[in-house]
């Protein structure tokens, strides 16, 4: 279990530096919730890990099902404000979004 | 432990490098969904098949198809435009793979380090998901309807067209 615990935590940092880099890199909106998708996939690979190394696979099941709604939740409605951007904007890069800047 | 390490490799960090460093969007959605595959696969290995299910189903499914509904009802650039797109893509990308395989060795050579301050717990026997789900975590349900139905008034509201328009 201690090979799985090694390999799967480093995977689950793997892909959180994958999708930071890419959030910080990125410039395409569309892009960037990639980028968040890559996290939140490294952070319900870490929920379940714990979980099964611990002995709650049960309870880490249902958190992680939460995760994956609330993700599900999250990329619906960011989706739909790309939709807007792109409708109003006519570009998804995030530099030409500026009508708040102060 | 040689399919475990090779679905996390092959089917879960190779994908997700993929999603990051396509220049073409279609591509990193479909880089996106292969590496939810994996995960489900990682899940089924780690005994949390319903957990890999709810990916399977909801991430690898809806999620996938959302963003290429999105992707292509959004206007694609014209073709040189695209081209020019890609080079400045690969130049800001390229160091992302090096990044990880540094990362990943450092990890792994450091191992006995970190390994240590993981509390591994008992195993306890297991209860059923729906034990725990409507006894043990009745409130985060409230919760999750909440942010369900957050989403659905939210994607209604932002879709709903104006008066002017």
């Amino acid at each position: 279990m201690n090979n799985y615990l090694i390999f799967d935590t480093i995977t689950v940092v793997l892909l959180f530096c994958i999708g930071l880099y890419t959030l910080i890199a990125s410039r395409n909106l569309l892009r960037m919730l990639i980028g968040f998708e890559i996290i939140s996939k490294g952070v319900t690979l870490a929920i379940i890990t714990a979980g099964s190394v611990n002995g709650k696979i049960v309870l880490s099941q249902t958190l992680a099902i939460t995760a994956i709604v609330v993700e599900v939740v999250f990329i619906a409605i960011a989706l739909a404000i790309v939709m807007i951007i792109q409708r109003k904007r006519h570009s998804l890069d995030v530099r030409k979004l500026t009508n708040l800047k102060g | 432990m040689a399919l475990h390490l090779f679905i996390l490799i092959g089917l879960l960090i190779i994908p997700a490098i993929l999603a990051a460093f396509a220049a073409d969007l279609v591509r990193s959605a479909i880089a996106l969904l292969v590496a939810s595959l994996g995960l489900t696969l990682v899940f089924f290995n780690l005994n949390a098949p319903y957990a890999g299910v709810f990916e399977l189903s909801v991430c690898a499914g809806l999620i996938s198809v959302l963003f290429i509904l999105t992707i292509s009802l959004t206007s694609p650039l014209n073709s040189e435009a695209r081209t020019e797109r890609k080079k400045l893509h690969y130049q800001r990308f390229v160091a992302m793979p090096i990044a990880v395989l540094v990362v990943a060795g450092l990890l792994w050579l450091g191992r006995g380090a970190w390994i240590g301050a993981f509390p591994l717990g008992k195993i306890e026997a297991a209860t059923t998901i729906g034990e725990v789900l409507w006894n043990g975590r009745g409130l985060d349900l409230i919760g999750q309807v909440a942010i369900l139905l957050v989403g659905v008034y939210g994607v209604v509201v932002l879709f709903k067209r104006g008066k002017m328009e």
